[in-house]
């Protein structure tokens, strides 16, 4: 059973879909507890995961390898790929972050009454994508889950989305959909330039990240040959492959100035997928720029190590002071996860021990913060249907439990020491200043970021929680403390977050020797 | 002469499929002719259409298959043409369920007209002199301008004139070209002109001009940039099932027929065709984004389509031919599909207009998840064999720009991919009214027929089956 463990990540969610796909009428109020059901599951599994996860040891854990398709290319040779799971220190971090972050979801979407059963088929399969997104090894599994999250989320932004949600939904996935192509691109390339080195007669091209990461399997005199000197527009090939990865990934971070999907997705979305996108999603584009972007082209890397930096920081200012300008809640922390999202880059930018570890940190501790966030203005939203500032004032006074959650979810996103989020900023920043790559300006300016996301989420809690209670008009009957599982939701997510703010090692001891290792692999 | 007949005695008896083909022809029109107009005697003729088709099949799959040339070299049985024709032969037969299934209630000539179109594409899929190919294209063409005309309605007349007069240019073009061939090598056939145009000094400018009039014919077959401007109206006129068969049939022997010219002169043609290529994904790409009516969107995408069926041409090597032909079968189920999905849809609304579909996949989720997969494909994204072909035939690109191509065929690669993400506005426009769009109030409650559902269902089981297991196809190309 054990050794089938990430499959069953995977699989249980898809198998579960059908089933909710398929149920009777009659049942079909019973599919949010499907849904809930293998998310408890699911998250335990990996939680189990994380336990026993030997932090000590480098590579892969948990394996499970087995042929899946092999297209032949005539006399040119074959394509192999791969059913290849498994996970580490890097991954891990995620897998454990998307068991949390779809539970939150599935409990949050139990009140969704629209449609029960299609909303829940379509939110079990981006289940079962975001899982295997994180734990597949072979770049054609990997670009499948990538690419089938789309359609889901297509899905759940068009049918359960505000008042422009088609627009919102036809948006984000032409968005994505341009950066998976460019992905794709560069998977294609690399599959011919890879020759699996059991084999040495005709090639087989393979797609095993292993192999892919050891600039040794590159058929000598291929373009993608380390040494060779093809060029196109003036630029070397491999470049010009970084750089599509760098926009591909770049645009599900999403790095300025490719970001402007996420505003209108967000906004649009209902609270649980909110929760879902910028909990978990986002962070595949982070996740896959540092196992592909840097792990498979290392040198490029490096030479654009600058423009990564500098993408994060455009992000990091750009997205605070929009965040500012903002009167919609919803959208004020949108514009912060854009905001937040940019120290990913910065850390991946330095590549140093404490960037790449500050990078995985920051990601996991926004996936922790950004639902708590959404589902803060989830709250508000279910009462009320309005989320300008300006309409609320003194909320504190009505809604205690409400709040408490509201400064938690707050304080940690302004990097409040003692919350999560103050470990993954500080070692991001730590590492961009101790990067012999990057200019000290990079992480001067993003420190800047610190102060405006203080700005804008000091003055928008002064603004609605503090003061004499008063709200518009219309609104005033519905506004009533959080109820149980609204409490439970907002409160377990703020305790994980202080406790892993207080207790960094729970969350390091096993990225950090994944990471060390894979300094090592790209040569620093 | 005793030589020569047994030479054309055995090469008649290598031609099993042509004369089953033949004598279901005949047969049909002799049914026609001696039954009676009525419903029965109607489905009599579908019935032995459809018998005809499948035996075919079944013997095309026993026929043994050699390179050697027949009738003095005007045609050749390679394995390629084996392929060819066992998709022609398939998608003849989805069709001819098409029909059925919707219920058409269609005079007997149609059938004959369609076994005709499947007889004549596979002398077309075998042609190796331009004799014989331009015989068998004006025999297809022919057959499809009847088609299309035959309703007699006014809007169906107008589109086969349409069709008539772009397809007659094409044909000219066509005969410019290959008299311009015949003119500098002295040869009809392929093999001559080959031979003529590697051994003598002919002037290299000329013959690519004389080569690009040639491709006039099969590109209009494809309905490939700059043959295209049929397409959209002749889509929207003809009745569903038969516009379905000339989008993919027609299409089969045209690819076959570019690569046979493209080979048979030895030049690069990379540019050329890259730029047929580029045109034909922008322009159905573009043209397709403002459609509001369904088969018009399919009509510039079909014009989309061809561009990336070429894709596998470049470089004319074995792997790209594979990976066309790939494409080409997967194409065969999206597209049919797809338009039987929109037969449907037009049962339910009356109207190919995508703002008539809204919230049909409220009423119906199974049917709506179906054409999902199907828009799915035919935009290019996993999991299904739309993706496998668009992998495929952008990697022959790659394999051949990595072997020291030529630099457009980056912009090939990079531009057709970026066209795969903007063709999904357009697709999508489908599943986006269906599913996210309120239906109107007074809807009228038509329940869906199930076995109309089933052929859906099966069609869209082989777009998803060829992602997961491609050998399928793979182990049957040539």
């Amino acid at each position: 059973m054990t050794d089938y463990l990430l499959s069953i990540l995977i699989f249980l969610p898809l198998l579960a879909g059908f089933i909710v796909v398929l149920l009777p009428k009659s049942l079909e109020p019973k599919s949010k507890f499907i849904a809930l059901a293998v998310s408890i599951i699911n998250l335990l599994i990996s939680i189990y995961l994380f336990r026993a996860f030997d932090g000590s040891a480098t590579g892969y854990q948990f394996m499970e390898q087995k042929p899946w398709i092999n297209l032949d290319l005539g006399n040119f040779g074959t394509f192999s790929i791969q059913y290849l799971l498994g996970v580490d220190g890097i991954s891990l971090p995620m897998v454990l972050l998307a068991g949390i972050v779809m539970l939150a979801g599935a409990v949050s979407s139990m009140s969704i009454d629209r449609r029960p059963k299609a909303f829940y088929t379509f939110f079990l399969l981006l289940t079962s994508s975001i899982f295997g997104c994180f734990v597949s090894l072979d770049f054609f599994l990997f670009f499948l889950f990538f690419e089938f999250m789309l359609l889901p989320m297509y899905f759940l932004i068009g049918i359960w989305g505000g008042e422009r949600r088609e627009y919102a939904a036809m948006k984000f996935i032409i968005y994505t959909l341009v950066g998976s192509v460019f992905i794709l691109v560069v998977m294609l390339a690399m599959g011919l330039s890879v020759n699996a080195p059991m084999n040495s007669e005709t090639p087989t091209f393979t797609f095993d990240f292993r192999h892919l990461a050891d600039a040794k399997n590159y058929i000598s005199g291929s373009v993608l040959d380390q040494s060779s000197s093809i060029e196109w527009l003036g630029w070397p090939v491999r470049s010009i492959l970084f750089i599509l990865l760098l926009v591909g990934f770049g645009i599900k971070l999403p790095a300025v100035p490719f970001h402007t999907w996420l505003p209108d997705a967000h906004v649009e979305a209902p609270t649980s997928i909110s929760v879902v996108l910028a909990g978990i999603l986002l962070k595949v584009g982070g996740y896959g720029f540092l196992r592909i972007g840097i792990g498979f082209f290392p040198e490029e890397a490096l030479n654009f190590a600058p423009w990564i930096a500098g993408l994060g920081v455009v992000s990091i200012i750009y997205g605070a002071f929009n965040a500012i300008a903002q009167d919609d809640l919803k959208k004020l922390i949108a514009y912060s996860s854009v905001s937040h999202m940019g120290f990913v880059f910065l850390g991946f930018a330095a590549f140093n021990n404490e960037g790449f570890n500050g990078a995985i940190y920051q990601m996991f501790s926004h996936g922790l913060l950004s639902s708590m966030l959404f589902l803060v203005v989830g709250v508000i939203y279910d009462r009320t249907h309005n989320r300008l500032i300006q309409n609320y004032r003194g909320l504190a006074g009505k809604m205690p439990l409400y709040t408490g959650a509201v400064i938690i979810a707050f304080f940690g996103s302004l990097g409040l020491p003692g919350i999560s989020g103050f470990i993954g900023e500080f070692f991001s920043l730590l590492g961009g200043f101790s990067s012999p790559h990057l200019s000290k300006w990079f992480p001067s300016i993003a420190v800047l970021g610190i102060v405006l996301s203080a700005v804008y989420l000091l003055w928008a809690l002064q603004r609605m929680f503090f003061g004499n209670f008063w709200v518009n008009r219309d609104l005033k009957d519905q506004m009533h403390d959080l109820n149980i599982k609204e409490s439970i939701l907002l409160y377990g997510l703020g305790a994980l977050a202080i406790l892993y703010g207080v207790w960094p090692a729970l969350l390091l001891d096993v990225t950090n020797k994944s990471v060390e290792f894979f300094l090592q692999s790209i040569g620093q | 002469m005793q030589q020569q007949l047994s030479h054309i005695l055995e090469s008649g008896s290598k031609l099993s499929v042509e004369l089953l083909l033949f004598a279901g022809l005949i047969s049909l029109i002799l049914l026609i002719s001696f039954l009676k107009k009525n419903e029965k005697a109607r489905n009599v003729i579908w019935l032995v259409s459809l018998i005809v088709t499948v035996v075919s099949f079944f013997a095309l799959t026993q026929t043994f298959v050699s390179d050697a040339l027949l009738f003095n070299g005007l045609i050749q049985n390679s394995s390629f043409s084996h392929f060819g024709k066992s998709l022609v032969l398939i998608s003849t037969a989805i069709i001819l369920l098409h029909i059925k299934v919707m219920k058409y209630d269609l005079e007997g000539e149609y059938y004959v007209l369609i076994l005709g179109i499947a007889f004549s594409l596979s002398f077309l899929l075998m042609s190796s002199h331009l004799l014989s190919m331009f015989v068998a294209m004006e025999a297809v063409s022919l057959s499809s301008y009847m088609l299309v005309a035959f309703r007699q309605k006014a809007h169906n007349l107008e589109a086969g004139i349409k069709y008539l007069i772009f397809g007659a240019t094409s044909t000219a073009l066509m005969l410019y070209g290959a008299s311009f061939l015949y003119g500098i090598t002295g040869s009809l056939s392929f093999a001559g002109i080959q031979q003529g145009l590697t051994s003598g000094t002919s002037d290299g400018n000329m013959v690519q001009i004389a080569l690009l009039m040639t491709l006039a014919g099969p590109l209009f077959k494809l309905s490939a940039a700059p043959f295209h401007i049929w397409a959209p109206d002749v889509y929207e006129a003809t009745p569903t099932p038969l516009i379905s068969y000339l989008a993919i049939a027609p299409k089969i022997g045209g690819l076959y027929i570019a690569f046979r010219l493209l080979e048979t002169v030895p030049y690069d043609h990379t540019i050329i065709l890259s730029i047929i290529i580029l045109l034909s994904i922008l322009i159905g790409n573009f043209s397709a984004l403002t459609q509001k009516n369904a088969k018009r969107m399919m009509g510039y995408s079909g014009i989309a389509q061809s561009g990336f069926l070429l894709v596998g041409l470049l470089g004319l090597e074995i792997t790209g031919l594979r990976a066309s032909g790939f494409y080409m079968a997967v194409y065969i189920f999206m597209t049919s599909g797809a338009f039987l999905l929109l037969d449907m849809v037009e049962k339910q609304t009356k109207s190919f207009q995508f703002s008539d579909m809204s919230g049909l996949s409220q009423k119906f989720v199974f049917f709506g998840i179906i054409g999902l997969i199907f828009m799915v494909g035919l935009t290019g994204l996993p999991p299904t064999a739309g993706f496998t072909a668009k992998f495929l035939v952008f990697t022959n690109v790659w394999e051949q720009y990595s072997g020291g191509g030529h630099k457009i065929l980056l912009w090939v690669l990079l531009f057709g991919l970026i066209n795969t993400a903007i063709s999904i506005y357009y697709y999508f426009k489908i599943p986006y009214f269906m599913f996210l769009k309120t239906p109107p109030e007074n809807k009228s409650e038509n329940s869906l027929n199930m076995t109309q559902l089933s052929l859906l269902t099966i069609l869209a089981f082989a777009v998803l089956a060829l992602f997961f297991a491609p050998q399928w196809v793979q182990n049957q190309l040539f």
